[in-house]
């Protein structure tokens, strides 16, 4: 494990954009924590490697935040009771802020590494 | 808000995630058909995800707190003898700090418990003598100008008048017995705020009017003292007032801690009883300065308004009222009255002593506060295994120097708690020590205010001293400590080891030096000359000028009251005098040499009206020429002698005998016709100053006398006769009657206690600083202890075992003095104000502490030494 420092500085950076995956995760309806985490690894091909374990912490500040709520309630299809967590207002309102800035972010550096000879933005 | 409810909840939110935790595990098991093991590491770090988990709940850090605490708190209990050692050591230091800290709280900076204490003033005339910046040093005045003051003045709100030259005789089941009682004028209430009495009833105006009641009232103290808190008091006749013809009868109680003069007139000096009196009812034209004045100015007026204004006020009364004896005496056109604020006043020259005694306590402090250090920090190094170990574990550095501040504040607040209890008993034998100059003493006193900044002052103290070496040895990776011997690592935690015990033998050589310079100039003055003989001397003031003696002229007047004294069974001798030694010189002269012009200024010079069995009854010799006979009558030549001082300052040293001076710029003149030794007028550390004496037949400017008398019994058996010797002539008032023995003491009381006070700091900081030696020498050889038995073993000499350690011994010490000399030598020059017949510089002292100290740093560590020498090397490498 490394040392404690560098560990905090790889949470910070992560943290914001693991809460935005989450988030957009609970877009389309109430998940629990397990099937977050396989939405996740499946969906970016395993590309992006969380440790399973940090989205819990995650879920519990989000939810401290008031950007979800959560309850437990019975997955028919795991056969158990489990703890759902279910996007609120003030969630999707951050998330749609933080997928456009997370644009222009991502837009900014394109724009730096591969200008388009053209003047034009990339397609 | 939403953080509080979720730390309530804590409980609930762990259980929670507990069981999110382990349905995920069993969820990712069965995806992975049963592999829990993977499933697990999927997962991660659960104790990760817990604390992660646990900050998002916030009210985390509480919780670490506690902990920190707990583990704390149990090596402190682990180590009792360290931690004994460290929280006394702290105490101590603490408990200086804390008990003058009181003291100064109590003496300036609560505020007078009087409304808006911040316009109260007093007025009052200016004589010479440095108080404190922007404090004048003032006396009381006459009826006359406080009657002009009072018509005059503009800036005052009010102003009143308190006389304190009054005995009132008391009815006692053993006789009756005077006290001393105070008159004051109307209005005196109202100004400072006290209108409600703790009994009975405050004066009624009538009663200030007329002098036929005998209405008193007494203090709150002087009732609880005497009377039992009686409340049958009110309408009791006590005893008599208005020169005995009235009864004195008891109208009301005073509020507690009332005392209108608390800022001129030192705690113990209270009087108990007050009788009222209309001032200005008072013809008084004759300028008698009895009269202590305090006033409310106007909103909005300054101190330096008031002042200027007072002073216009007092030189219009000179130019208006010539005759005014007050006036005469303190030479006219050069007499002022002045203006202090009250507050300022009460403090007077004890910011200067308590400043002292602050910064004293201070260093104590400091010295103690480094000694806790040195010894935790020997322990620290001890405990350079542990630390590597936590940190390797994943407490953070920050977590574990916060371990050890909660450590070390632990310690420190126990040391606050001891430091506070023995403050206690420093406050207490502060009040009973303090010299009678020291004002405000009911003022002192522990309270919770205290206490709070004394524990803030020990957990910042516990703070600094866990810090230093927290960081000091947290600053390595963790693995070296694990893997090297201990002792290799000593270096750097060592030499600032080195350091704190250099430095707090450095601290006590300060102090050291400051106590052994007090107690020199307390030795000095004490043994000065006073140029009299104490011995069997008594002085009597009687004031004649309301009895029918007070209508004969002075010369007349003074032999009346003489001979009556002498009449006195016990009295040896008795002679007159305008002024006794160790008091306020009442007249002085701005003389005028042959030569002088107009323009040629000198300074003022203490004159004093005797007769001529004066120098032989107070014991000053006569050095030359004649002393005032018989034929120095009114119409003879007017002739003077002069003291050495004198001499000295105005002749040069030439032969003054014959020569003609002048007592003021339009005097005829007086001849010298001897000289006599210098002795000592107002107070013993002024030294000898230039004065001059005229035959009191040649005189005629007062309407008192002070009388010197030998007597051949103890003079304090003989007071009360003499007393009442003098009010048989003058019954009205009760004269002051005191020993000169207990006078001369007096003056000394000031001095004694400040020797006293820094001896006690400096003998509490070597012992502290011995003890830090002792601690860090036996470290020392503990740290050695494998070496020094290889040199043993290998045939090295014992002899030459102790001579290492000894020398480490006292190298660590020379260095200590070294620095304590040069802090020494640089801090001395602020005691200049205190001392008497000793330079700052002085080298003796400085000697003379410093052979104290090595003694002490040898003793110190001989012990260790002779332990190392005794080792038995074949045990030591056993152990290895």
């Amino acid at each position: 494990m490394a040392p404690q420092r560098q560990r905090d500085d790889r949470i910070e950076v992560l943290r914001g954009t693991l809460d935005m995956l989450i988030l957009k995760t609970l877009v389309l309806g109430p998940v629990h924590g397990h099937s977050i985490a396989k939405h996740i690894q499946r969906t970016t091909d395993d590309l992006l490697q969380i440790e399973h374990g940090s989205l819990y912490p995650a879920l519990h500040r989000l939810e401290d935040k008031g950007l979800v709520s959560s309850k437990w309630a019975l997955s028919p299809e795991r056969n158990r009771e489990l703890r759902f967590y279910r996007l609120t207002v003030r969630g999707k309102r951050h998330l749609l802020r933080q997928e456009s800035r997370w644009k222009q972010m991502t837009d900014a550096i394109a724009r730096l590494m591969w200008p388009a000879e053209d003047g034009s933005t990339g397609s | 808000m939403r953080r509080l409810w979720r730390w309530w909840n804590r409980r609930e939110l762990e259980q929670r995630l507990e069981r999110e935790l382990r349905d995920h595990v069993a969820l990712e098991t069965e995806d992975r058909d049963g592999d829990a093991d993977a499933a697990r590491r999927a997962l991660g770090n659960q104790t990760l995800i817990r604390e992660d988990a646990r900050a998002a709940w916030g009210g985390i850090w509480l919780e670490r707190l506690a902990h920190d605490l707990l583990i704390a708190g149990r090596h402190v209990v682990r180590t009792p003898m360290l931690s004994l050692a460290v929280a006394v050591t702290l105490g101590l230091g603490i408990s200086a700090t804390t008990t003058i800290y009181t003291i100064i709280d109590g003496v300036m900076l609560r505020p007078l418990p009087y409304e808006e204490p911040a316009t109260l003033v007093t007025v009052g005339a200016v004589s010479e003598g440095f108080v404190a910046p922007g404090v004048q040093n003032l006396g009381p005045i006459s009826i006359l100008h406080f009657q002009q003051l009072r018509r005059r003045a503009r800036t005052f709100d009010t102003l009143v008048a308190v006389n304190t030259r009054r005995l009132m005789p008391l009815a006692l089941p053993e006789g009756e017995r005077e006290v001393p009682a105070h008159e004051i004028s109307g209005g005196v209430f109202d100004m400072l705020g006290t209108t409600t009495p703790a009994l009975g009833r405050l004066f009624l105006p009538q009663e200030y009017e007329t002098s036929q009641e005998g209405a008193v009232m007494i203090s709150f103290e002087e009732w609880q003292r005497r009377y039992g808190a009686d409340p049958g008091i009110i309408g009791r006749t006590i005893g008599r007032i208005r020169g005995g013809r009235f009864p004195a009868v008891v109208v009301g109680v005073l509020p507690a801690g009332f005392h209108p003069l608390e800022a001129l007139f030192a705690t113990g000096e209270q009087p108990g009883y007050y009788f009222p009196r209309a001032p200005e009812r008072l013809s008084d034209d004759r300028g008698w300065e009895t009269w202590y004045v305090l006033g409310r100015l106007k909103r909005g007026v300054s101190i330096d308004q008031a002042r200027s204004e007072v002073e216009r006020i007092s030189a219009d009364v000179a130019r208006e009222f010539p005759q005014a004896v007050g006036l005469r005496q303190r030479n006219g056109s050069l007499y002022r009255m002045g203006l202090n604020g009250l507050h300022a006043q009460t403090i007077g020259a004890n910011a200067r002593v308590l400043g002292l005694f602050l910064g004293a306590a201070a260093l104590l402090l400091a010295l103690a506060t480094m000694n806790a250090a040195a010894l935790l920090l020997a322990r620290s190094l001890d405990r350079s295994k542990e630390f590597s170990i936590r940190m390797a574990l994943g407490a953070g550095r920050l977590r574990v120097v916060r371990l050890v501040v909660c450590e070390t504040g632990f310690l420190a607040v126990a040391g606050g708690t001891i430091g506070t209890l023995i403050a206690y008993g420093g406050v207490e034998a502060f009040l009973r020590f303090a010299p009678a100059s020291m004002p405000r003493l009911d003022a002192i006193a522990i309270d919770a205010r205290i206490v709070a900044i004394t524990a803030a002052t020990s957990l910042a103290v516990g703070i600094a001293v866990g810090l230093l070496p927290a960081l000091g040895l947290t600053r390595q990776g963790p693995w070296q400590p694990l893997q090297a011997h201990a002792w290799a690592l000593a270096e750097p935690t060592s030499r600032l080891r080195t350091t704190l015990v250099a430095g707090q033998i450095a601290l006590a050589i300060v102090l050291l030096v400051g106590a052994g310079l007090l107690f020199n100039s307390f030795v000095r003055m004490r043994a000065v000359d006073l140029g009299i003989d104490t011995d069997r001397l008594a002085t009597v003031t009687v004031s004649y000028k309301d009895a029918a003696v007070g209508r004969l002229p002075l010369p007349q007047a003074w032999d009346r009251v003489l001979a009556e004294l002498r009449a006195v069974p016990g009295v040896d001798a008795a002679a007159g005098t305008t002024t006794a030694p160790l008091q306020t010189p009442f007249w002085s002269v701005h003389v005028r040499m042959p030569g002088d012009d107009a323009g040629t200024r000198r300074g003022d010079v203490a004159a004093y009206a005797i007769t001529s069995g004066y120098l032989d009854t107070v014991g000053t010799r006569l050095l030359s020429g004649r002393d005032f006979h018989d034929l120095d009558i009114p119409g003879s030549e007017r002739v003077a002698l002069i003291n050495e001082s004198f001499v000295r300052t105005h002749f040069n040293g030439t032969d003054p005998l014959g020569s003609i001076i002048r007592l003021a710029e339009r005097d005829e003149g007086v001849r010298i016709v001897g000289v006599v030794e210098n002795a000592v007028q107002q107070r013993a550390e002024d030294g000898f100053r230039p004065a001059v004496y005229v035959p009191y037949t040649q005189y005629g400017g007062t309407t008192f006398v002070v009388a010197v008398v030998r007597t051949t019994q103890p003079p304090e058996t003989i007071l009360n006769d003499l007393r009442l010797a003098a009010s048989r002539l003058v019954p009205s008032l009760q004269p002051d009657a005191r020993v000169m023995r207990e006078t001369a003491a007096a003056t000394l009381a000031a001095p004694r206690f400040r020797a006293l006070l820094i001896s006690t700091f400096a003998v509490v900081a070597t012992l502290i600083g011995a003890v830090g030696l002792y601690a860090a020498m036996a470290h020392f050889v503990e740290r050695r202890r494998r070496e020094l038995s290889i040199r043993i073993a290998l045939g090295g000499n014992r002899a030459q075992v102790l001579r290492v350690v000894l020398e480490r011994g006292v190298r660590l010490s020379l260095s200590g003095l070294a620095l304590g000399v040069v802090a020494s030598l640089a801090l001395s020059r602020t005691l200049g104000g205190f001392l008497y017949g000793v330079e700052p510089y002085d080298p003796m002292t400085v000697v003379a502490v410093s052979a104290i100290l090595l003694l002490v740093s040898a003793a110190a560590s001989a012990l260790p030494a002779r332990r190392a020498v005794n080792v038995d090397p074949l045990t030591v490498l056993k152990a290895e």
